[in-house]
C-alpha cells in the first residue's frame, strides 16, 4: 500500500503537533459470582479478581501505546455495580468491599476504579439503600474508588426518593472530606439514563449486560478538534461540521486501533469506543477553547448551546462512520474544573449554573465538577439533580451531576484539587427553596415518549 | 523442491495437528504457515503450530513510516540509513525533497527480519535527531492505515 505525502503529514500533525492521545483505556471486570461467606472473605475475592484480571493492564497498554506511537492518558478499571454484586452484605460489609477495591486498584497501578454503584431509577432494594447510605464512608475513606447512582431513566421516570437521598449523601460526603475541599464529591456521579459501557471515570461501571471482562476506550482530542476549527477559518456552519466530522473519524480510528490491540493482547473482548470530547486542565486541551474558536467571545455567550450542539453532533457523525463499536456517552464533556476555558468563563461571570444546565441538553453528560457554596441545602442539591434528570429523561439522553458543595467556601472562592480534577471556582446557586417539592418523594412518571413498544 | 501440496492435503494435515478445539483464526494462521513451509523450505510442519515467540513479533510485514524534517546539512540521509541498515530494516519506498533550505524525507520501512524493536529504533532516531538538530518521526503503518483508509 502506498501513502501520499498528504496522508502522512496529516497523520503526523495529529499525533506530533496536536498531541492526539487516547483519554482512557478502561477494563471492565464482572464481580458476579463472588458472593457467599462473610464480608471479609468476599472482599478478599474482589481483591483477587481485580488483581488477577487487571494485573497486566498497565504494562500492556503502555507497551502498545509506545509501539503505535499513540499516547494513552489514563488506564482505569470499571466493575459490576457493587449493589448488584453484593446486595446482601449490609452497609459495613459494602464499605469493606470499597476498601478492597481501593487496595486492588493500588496493586494493579490504576488511579481510579469505578462501579461502587446502584441502579435505582424505579426503586431501591435493601442492598441499594445500604450502598447509597454507605457512600460517605466508602468514598470518603478511600482514594481511588468512584461511585455512581442512576436515579432516573426515560423508561422508568425519576425516583424522587433516591434524588432526595443523594442530596443528603452529597452533603455528608462533602463533610467527610472537608479537609480536602470535599474532593470525595468529585468521585460521585448521579445519573439519568446511565450507559452500561461508559469508560470514563467517575461514572464508569461494568454493566450487567456486559461479558466477564472487556476493554473499552475513551478517545479524547479537544486539541485536535481545536486545530481543525482554527484551520477551517471562516467556513460556514455546514462546512465547519464537515471538517470536525473528518477529524472525529481519524481520532476514533486511532482509538479503536489501540483498543482492539490491547484487548487482543490481553485475550479479552473489545467493547466500545466512546467518542466523547474529554478536556483536561492542560492548555489547549479544552472544549471551551473549541467553542470560542467557533466564534463566541467566551463560553456562556448567547449561541454557546447551538455551537455545542454542532460540535457534539459532528463528533458523533465522524465517529459512527469510523467505528461500528460506538458506545458509552459519546458527546462532549463540559466539566467546569477540568477545562481551563470553562474555569475562566465562570470566574469572569460569563458562565452561570443556569447556562450550564441549558448546555447539558445538547452535551454528552451534565453538570460536571460544579463547586457550590458549602451552605447549599441538601434539598437544593437534590432539586438540581432532579432538573438534570428531567432534561435527560425527556430527551432520551444521559445526563448527570457531579456537584461539590465545598464546606466553608462561598462564591468567589476556589477549590483546588490539582491534577486532572483541576480547580473549581465556587458558583452561585439560587437561594429559592425547592424543599416542599423534593419532600413529596415518590416517582415522577416517565414521559409519554418513554413508553415505546 | 517438493511439489506444492493440494488443498485437501493441507486441510488434512491442519486438522490432524490442531484437534477439535481449533478456532477459525487458528486454522487460518496455521494454513498460511503450512502453505509457506510446504513451498520447499524443508521445515517440519510442527514449526507451523508453534506459537510465535515474542521476540519474533516483527515477522510478517511490520512497516513503519519515518518522516525526517530539518535544515539541510551533510549526514541526514547517511545517519538515518545507517541506523536502518545496522538493524537489517528494509527500505521499501523513499521520497526526498529540498524545500529551500529545508530537507524533508519520508521512508516506508519493513521491519520483517529486523533485529530490533520499534521502541529501540525510535530511541536511536531521537538521538540522531538531537545530534543533527532535526526532527525524525517514526510511526507504525497501522496508524496511518486506520486514520486514512476505509
Amino acid at each position: 500500500m502506498s501513502w501520499t505525502t498528504t496522508e502522512i503529514l496529516e497523520t503526523l500533525r495529529m499525533t506530533e503537533v496536536e498531541h492526539l492521545d487516547i483519554r482512557t483505556v478502561t477494563m471492565g471486570i464482572s464481580l458476579r459470582g463472588l458472593t457467599g461467606g462473610d464480608a471479609a472473605s468476599a472482599a478478599q475475592r474482589v481483591y483477587d479478581r481485580v488483581s488477577e484480571r487487571a494485573g497486566s493492564l498497565i504494562e500492556t497498554v503502555d507497551r502498545l501505546s509506545r509501539h503505535l506511537g499513540i499516547p494513552v492518558a489514563n488506564k482505569r478499571v470499571a466493575i459490576t455495580p457493587v449493589a448488584v454484586a453484593f446486595d446482601n452484605l449490609g452497609r459495613d460489609g459494602l464499605v469493606q468491599i470499597a476498601q478492597a477495591l481501593d487496595r486492588a486498584a493500588a496493586n494493579v497501578g490504576v488511579d481510579y476504579i469505578a462501579g461502587y454503584s446502584a441502579l435505582v431509577d424505579k426503586g431501591s432494594t435493601r442492598g441499594d439503600e445500604d450502598l447509597i447510605a454507605s457512600i460517605p464512608e466508602a468514598i470518603g475513606g478511600t482514594e481511588r474508588v468512584c461511585a455512581s447512582v442512576n436515579v432516573a431513566s426515560s423508561r422508568a421516570g425519576i425516583n424522587l426518593d433516591a434524588v432526595a437521598a443523594m442530596g443528603r449523601v452529597i452533603k455528608r460526603l462533602a463533610e467527610a472530606t472537608r479537609d480536602r475541599d470535599a474532593v470525595g464529591c468529585a468521585k460521585l456521579v448521579v445519573f439519568c439514563n446511565v450507559p452500561e459501557d461508559n469508560p470514563f471515570i467517575a461514572g464508569a461501571f461494568h454493566g450487567i449486560t456486559e461479558p466477564e471482562t472487556v476493554i473499552n476506550v475513551g478517545v479524547s482530542g479537544p486539541g485536535v478538534i481545536l486545530d481543525t476549527v482554527r484551520r477551517a477559518g471562516a467556513a460556514d456552519a455546514r462546512e465547519l461540521a464537515e471538517q470536525i466530522k473528518l477529524t472525529a473519524f481519524r481520532v476514533t480510528r486511532a482509538g479503536e486501533l489501540l483498543g482492539r490491540r490491547v484487548a487482543a493482547d490481553l485475550g479479552v473482548p473489545f467493547g466500545i469506543v466512546d467518542l466523547s470530547l474529554a478536556p483536561t486542565p492542560e492548555p489547549g486541551d479544552s472544549v471551551g477553547e473549541v467553542l470560542k474558536a467557533m466564534g463566541l467571545e467566551d463560553v456562556g455567550a448567547p449561541g454557546t448551546t447551538a455551537a455545542l450542539a454542532l460540535l457534539t453532533d459532528a463528533m458523533k457523525r465522524g465517529g459512527l462512520m469510523a467505528s461500528s463499536s460506538v458506545g458509552g456517552l459519546s458527546g462532549a464533556f463540559i466539566p467546569v474544573s477540568e477545562d481551563a476555558a470553562m474555569v475562566s468563563a465562570v470566574q469572569k461571570g460569563h458562565l452561570s449554573l443556569e447556562k450550564l444546565e441549558a448546555l447539558t441538553a445538547v452535551c454528552s453528560v451534565g453538570l460536571d465538577m460544579i463547586a457550590l457554596p458549602g451552605d447549599t441545602p441538601a434539598e437544593t442539591l437534590a432539586a438540581i439533580i432532579a432538573d438534570e434528570c428531567a432534561i435527560g429523561m425527556v430527551n432520551h439522553k444521559t445526563t448527570a451531576t457531579r456537584l461539590i458543595p465545598v464546606p466553608g467556601k462561598t462564591v468567589g472562592d476556589v477549590a483546588d484539587y490539582g491534577g486532572l480534577l483541576g480547580q473549581a471556582p465556587i458558583m452561585a446557586v439560587s437561594r429559592l427553596s425547592p424543599s416542599r417539592f423534593i419532600a413529596r418523594g415518590g416517582q415522577i412518571p416517565q414521559p409519554v415518549t418513554g413508553v415505546r413498544n | 523442491m517438493s511439489p506444492r501440496p493440494d488443498s485437501d492435503d493441507i486441510r488434512r494435515r491442519v486438522r490432524r495437528q490442531l484437534g477439535p478445539d481449533a478456532t477459525p483464526e487458528m486454522v487460518e494462521s496455521v494454513v498460511r504457515r503450512v502453505v509457506t513451509l510446504s513451498d520447499g523450505s524443508g521445515e517440519d510442519l510442527s514449526t507451523a503450530l508453534r506459537p510465535t515467540p515474542p521476540e519474533q513479533k516483527n515477522a510478517g510485514g511490520d512497516r513503519l513510516i519515518i518522516a525526517v524534517f530539518g535544515v539541510n546539512q551533510p549526514g541526514i540521509m547517511a545517519g538515518v540509513s545507517q541506523i536502518l541498515s545496522r538493524h537489517r530494516c528494509n527500505i521499501l519506498d523513499i521520497s526526498q525533497k529540498l524545500m529551500q533550505e529545508f530537507f524533508t524525507m519520508i521512508l516506508v520501512v519493513d521491519l520483517t527480519g529486523a533485529d530490533t524493536t520499534f521502541e529501540q529504533l525510535q530511541q536511536e532516531f531521537d538521538k540522531l535527531g538531537n545530534s543533527l538538530g532535526i526532527k525524525i518521526y517514526a510511526q507504525h503503518e497501522d496508524v496511518f492505515r486506520a486514520v486514512n483508509r476505509l
